[in-house]
């Protein structure tokens, strides 16, 4: 006899609590967090098996665990929150360590309760296995619905390597539905049977046929922090629209895309997917997407022209046939001068989330239709052709602003701001920062306010909520100047425009340079939304004047985009909805998706039989055995009265516990049901006894519905149903 | 429903009586302890022995008086219903067996038996004499006979001997070796019995010393009882199946430094059959098995130093071969003991 509590027959428990636990971690945190969740699940198995042993209560351990908990994610909060721990141990070992954190506590906090609750009501080994069977299903739902957050690593290498990933993940499939049913029959006392598995294939079958497809994506992306979506803009038009508090600004390289959503507990997901056709670098250091514009001061806030006169290189709708963008005067793209200033360069924009404009790398010059690589994955797709900036700003010195063809309205337009003499005075005070002889030009004044903000403006995410009746811009630039790319921006065309420099502020999104790698895949996240200050220089058009203070309070939370996934999401925005497999060998996520769906579909089709048919085998097996005393031949007549006295006792869930004799069994419900120890001796002396029953099939007939009788009296009618229709009741009968 | 009290008579209904006359009477004698009355009865007609452990003043004495004067010899031999032997360091042999004396009138040796010729043997704290005594006590309880100056007497054929140790005060014992604890069927330890049965003990003290409620019992109805239970309990040859499985578990038992021995295994089935007698039955149930096997088992075996609980062992090493029993009887026909064909037949091998 091997004693069950040994290790080894907790070992199948802890490698598939392991194995679900890393596959869940693998797509939702760093490196040293999986490596804690992994390190939790051992602990809470030597845990559980330390406490067991203890005369513990439940309820005490279930509050101690939620309280650790509450803890644990306070304590990590306030490590995010606090800019000084921050500032002293890095914010990458910051995030490090509260992940490892979070998934080393919130496991144990989870798993030793459920273990130990498990040893002692079966209900919770109902608990466990549902958490299991939730863990592993969300992460093939995840594969299913090509969500973001999930664990790559499980199929990317085979299709690197241009595998079909279907058989690893049936094999995988199987070995795990072994291992579950080696573990639940490991544990199984005389209580559990072989329902523990049947109940998790069935659940199983239920998530992936009833979880309809593509809900899942849409949750996660809600849950995710719905950042730049639409419902974001539309509550905070004040802030100029885009995704509220998560707007940032460029750190100090001007290059580098700092992620705030870190601090403010919200994940980074990816918006859209940018293919650029042919290298480009930005002279400003970073790739700005322009999606709308504001330019309209009506003597509260700047606001999108309404006329549609104006800025008309925004506001397009989605193209369904290409559209010239009515462009302006950016002259040049020809080769032939001395130095190329522009020129053309054609990107495809991929959306993942809904927006309810076109984006795209300034400035747009065309937009045209595009079909959508995968409907699943993607919301739509278009091709931009912009003509790109390739001076730098040292050109600009030379040029005068605005344009020879507008009208004085559009001047008055471009130059309108509010009536506060202290905007001239700041203006004024920076332009005393120019050398003499340049403070006469306005390109220059504009550019002695971008260095004047530069320097005098800290940037910081966490601003109060000004009320709504305050100017913001007002209260960021005479307060204490703290604010992030909103402010900045807004701030900056305000004292632009004092000076008379034609200027706007644009909306849309700004990766840095560097992110993009050496691939041709630029990758948008929602933490890349941001506003930014624009002049007009003659013949250039709108160009960018960004605003990046040297002093940064809140450092903001670096996550390095996933160069892998960047590149795979890019491979997919480029397939084209009907090309071959061949051509694109390691794009076959989609494939897989569809193989996956379609294998699941066989299986349920196959599955709907074979369950039906065996729930008929059942209830057949369960009717037969109770009507057996009927038929049967008068040697077996004890026998089968007695198993089917047996069954309807097992109904009502009465059985015989293992180890116990039959005589004690009626004995012990002997109380209720008293036919019971008559129809028990005639059993065992017809089993292990000398001579033939004596009876006839009548009075065993009578016994045994005596027995089935007397045990359902007193009982709830639903009750006494429930037993007739539990189609295995009689499996455990012995 | 009783199949002994059932219309046609049973052939096992004297047994029955003669089991319910001297169970009376026992109870009668004797409160508080109807377990051990049992077990002495099982004992006394599955003609096995029976050691009690206890304490002193436990009514040891008054059960085995009681028992002996309960059966009445009609034979005509001079063989008392009972004796008592208080067994002391300094004790003889001869002293139980009894001598041969000269008697000058006839000139001849003359045997004169010792307390060992009664029906009903009570050998009070037998481990206290030395192992010479307690061996030919032992033997002639296997034998059913003594060997005095080379001539061997026969016991009577209902000897039954009850002997007590007291498992506490060990000092200047000599404690019974395995072998020897072999010889006796049961080894029963008592305990104190509740508090209502004491009580009524003390009650009924003046009642109990004046009349028996119920008739003798012959000696000859005991012999005879003995062999109808041997003759018509019926012992399924699955219950066979499960004794030695149960057995064979037990010398694999980690605990367990000696196992059963296969007489032990033999003793059983007497017991069995008597045990179910006085439940009424006529054929032998896993839950006799149950109940006997920590009485039958517990004292042939050798356990390691440190398991608080021989009955914990047995019954571990019962579970899986009784279940199995219990088993069998649901799957319709049980299987008829037919030897399985020996594969390797003796005889020549070249």
């Amino acid at each position: 006899m091997t004693p069950r509590n040994s290790i080894w027959w907790k070992l199948p428990g802890v490698v598939i609590w392991m194995s679900a636990v890393g596959l869940l971690a693998a797509g939702y945190t760093a490196p040293a967090g999986l490596l804690f969740a992994l390190l939790g699940v051992v602990t809470a198995f030597v845990l559980a098996g330390a406490l067991e042993a203890l005369p513990l209560r439940l309820g005490r351990l279930w509050l101690a665990a939620a309280g650790v908990m509450g803890l644990t994610v306070t304590l990590s909060a306030f490590l995010r929150g606090n800019s000084t721990v921050v500032g002293l141990l890095g914010s990458e070992s910051v995030y490090a360590i509260t992940e490892a954190e979070n998934w080393f506590v919130g496991v144990v906090c989870w798993l030793t309760p459920v273990l130990l609750s498990a040893r002692r009501f079966s209900l919770f080994l109902t608990v466990e296995a549902a958490s299991l069977v939730g863990i592993f299903s969300s992460v093939l739902a995840a594969h299913r619905d090509g969500s973001i957050h999930r664990p790559f690593f499980v199929t990317d290498w085979l299709l690197e390597r241009n595998y079909d990933p279907m058989p690893f993940f049936l094999g995988a499939g199987a070995l795990l539905g072994i291992l579950l049913v080696v573990w639940m029959l490991s544990r199984s006392s005389a209580k559990r049977t072989l329902l523990d598995p049947v109940l998790l294939i069935a659940m199983i079958v239920a998530l992936f046929l009833f979880l309809p497809d593509g809900k899942l994506r849409q949750l996660s992306a809600f849950a995710g922090g719905a950042g730049g979506s639409e419902k974001d803009k539309k509550e905070r038009p004040h802030h100029g629209g885009q995704g509220g508090k998560g707007e940032q600004q460029q750190d100090q390289n001007q290059n580098q895309d700092p992620n705030p959503s870190g601090g403010e507990g919200r994940k980074s997901f990816p918006v859209a997917v940018v293919s650029l056709h042919d290298d480009y670098q930005p002279p400003y250091g970073t790739f700005y997407f322009r999606q709308d514009t504001l330019s309209n001061y009506n003597g509260r806030r700047l606001v999108r022209d309404a006329s549609g006169k104006l800025d008309t290189d925004v506001g397009m709708p989605f193209p369904a046939e290409p559209i010239e963008v009515p462009l302006r005067d950016r002259a040049d793209t020809a080769p032939g001068g001395r130095e190329r200033i522009a020129h053309r360069l054609r990107t495809t924009v991929a959306l993942m989330t809904p927006h309810s404009k076109p984006f795209g790398l300034i400035d747009v010059s065309k937009l045209e239709p595009a079909p959508n690589p995968d409907a699943k994955r993607f919301e739509r797709a278009y091709k931009v052709e912009s003509i790109v900036l390739d001076a730098d700003f040292g050109t600009l010195l030379n040029r005068s602003l605005g344009s020879e063809k507008w009208t004085p309205e559009m001047w008055q337009h471009y130059t309108e701001v509010p009536e506060d003499a202290r905007y001239r005075q700041i203006a004024e005070q920076a332009k005393q920062l120019l050398p003499a002889h340049l403070r006469g030009i306005p390109i220059a004044q504009a550019l002695a306010i971008k260095f004047w903000m530069d320097k005098n403006t800290t940037y910081n995410l966490n601003v109060p909520q000004v009320d709504e009746d305050a100017d913001p811009v007002a209260s960021f630039l005479f307060g204490d100047r703290n604010g992030y790319c909103v402010h900045l921006a807004h701030s900056a065309v305000y004292l632009f425009r004092t000076m008379g420099v034609p200027s706007r502020v644009s909306i849309g999104y700004a990766v840095g340079a560097r992110q993009r790698g050496d691939g041709s895949t630029i990758l948008i996240r929602n933490g890349d939304a941001h506003a930014w200050p624009e002049v007009y220089v003659r013949g250039l058009g709108w160009v960018v004047l960004d605003i990046t203070p040297e002093k940064v309070i809140t450092p903001p939370q670096e996550e390095k985009v996933d160069q892998d996934l960047q590149r795979m999401l890019g491979e997919m925005a480029r397939q084209t909805p009907g090309s071959p497999k061949e051509e694109n060998p390691p794009a076959g996520d989609g494939d897989l998706r569809k193989a996956l769906l379609e294998a699941m579909q066989g299986l349920s089709k196959a599955m709907v039989p074979v369950l039906l048919f065996t729930l008929g085998a059942l209830y057949l097996m369960k009717f037969w055995r109770r009507c057996e005393p009927r038929f049967c031949s008068p040697a077996r007549l004890p026998v089968a009265s007695y198993r089917a006295a047996l069954d309807s006792l097992a109904d009502l869930g009465l059985y015989r516990e293992r180890g116990t004799s039959r005589e004690a069994f009626a004995r012990r419900v002997a109380e209720r049901v008293p036919a019971m120890t008559d129809l028990t001796e005639l059993h065992m002396r017809a089993a292990l006894g000398p001579a033939v029953p004596r009876l006839g099939r009548e009075q065993y007939l009578a016994l045994s519905a005596a027995v089935a009788r007397q045990a359902g009296h007193g009982m709830q009618w639903w009750r006494r149903l429930l037993g007739l229709l539990h189609p295995l009741s009689w499996w455990k009968v012995s | 429903m009783d199949p002994l009290s059932a219309p046609a008579p049973h052939p096992l209904t004297p047994a029955a009586e003669v089991a319910r006359v001297l169970g009376s009477r026992l109870r009668a004698a004797i409160k508080g302890r109807d377990e051990v009355i049992n077990l002495i009865l099982t004992a006394l007609f599955a003609d096995g022995h029976v050691l009690l452990e206890d304490y002193p003043g436990s009514g040891k004495t008054t059960l085995a008086k009681a028992l002996g004067e309960s059966i009445s010899d009609a034979s005509g031999r001079h063989i008392a219903p009972f004796r008592r032997v208080q067994f002391t360091p300094d004790l003889l042999p001869s002293d139980i067996t009894g001598v041969s004396i000269f008697d000058p009138p006839t000139g001849r040796f003359e045997f004169r038996p010792g307390p060992i010729f009664a029906h009903v043997l009570l050998a009070d704290e037998i481990n206290r004499t030395s192992p010479k005594v307690q061996s030919a006590m032992l033997e002639s309880m296997a034998e059913k006979q003594v060997t005095v100056d080379n001539v061997t007497y026969p016991l009577d054929e209902l000897f039954f001997v009850i002997a007590t140790q007291n498992p506490r005060d060990l000092a200047g014992t000599y404690p019974l070796p395995v072998a020897q604890l072999d010889r006796f069927l049961f080894k029963i330890n008592m305990d104190y019995i509740d508090r209502e049965s004491e009580v009524e003990v003390l009650n009924t003290r003046r009642q109990r010393r004046s009349a028996p409620p119920d008739r003798l019992v012959s000696r000859d109805e005991v012999i005879v009882a003995r062999q109808l239970i041997e003759q018509y309990v019926f012992v399924h040859p699955l219950i066979n199946h499960c004794l030695v499985d149960t057995a064979r578990n037990l010398r694999a038992h980690k605990k367990v430094l000696q196992g059963l021995s296969t007489r032990s295994l033999v003793l059983m089935i007497p017991a069995l059959q008597s045990m179910a007698m006085l439940a009424g039955r006529d054929y032998v149930t896993p839950q006799d098995i149950y109940y006997l096997a920590p009485y039958v088992f517990g004292h042939r075996l050798v356990i390691a130093p440190g398991v608080g609980e021989m009955k914990k062992v047995v019954h571990e090493c019962l579970a899986e071969p009784l279940e199995q029993l219990t088993r069998m009887t649901l799957a319709g026909q049980a299987p008829v003991a037919t030897p399985p064909a020996d594969p390797y037949p003796a005889g020549p091998v070249n």
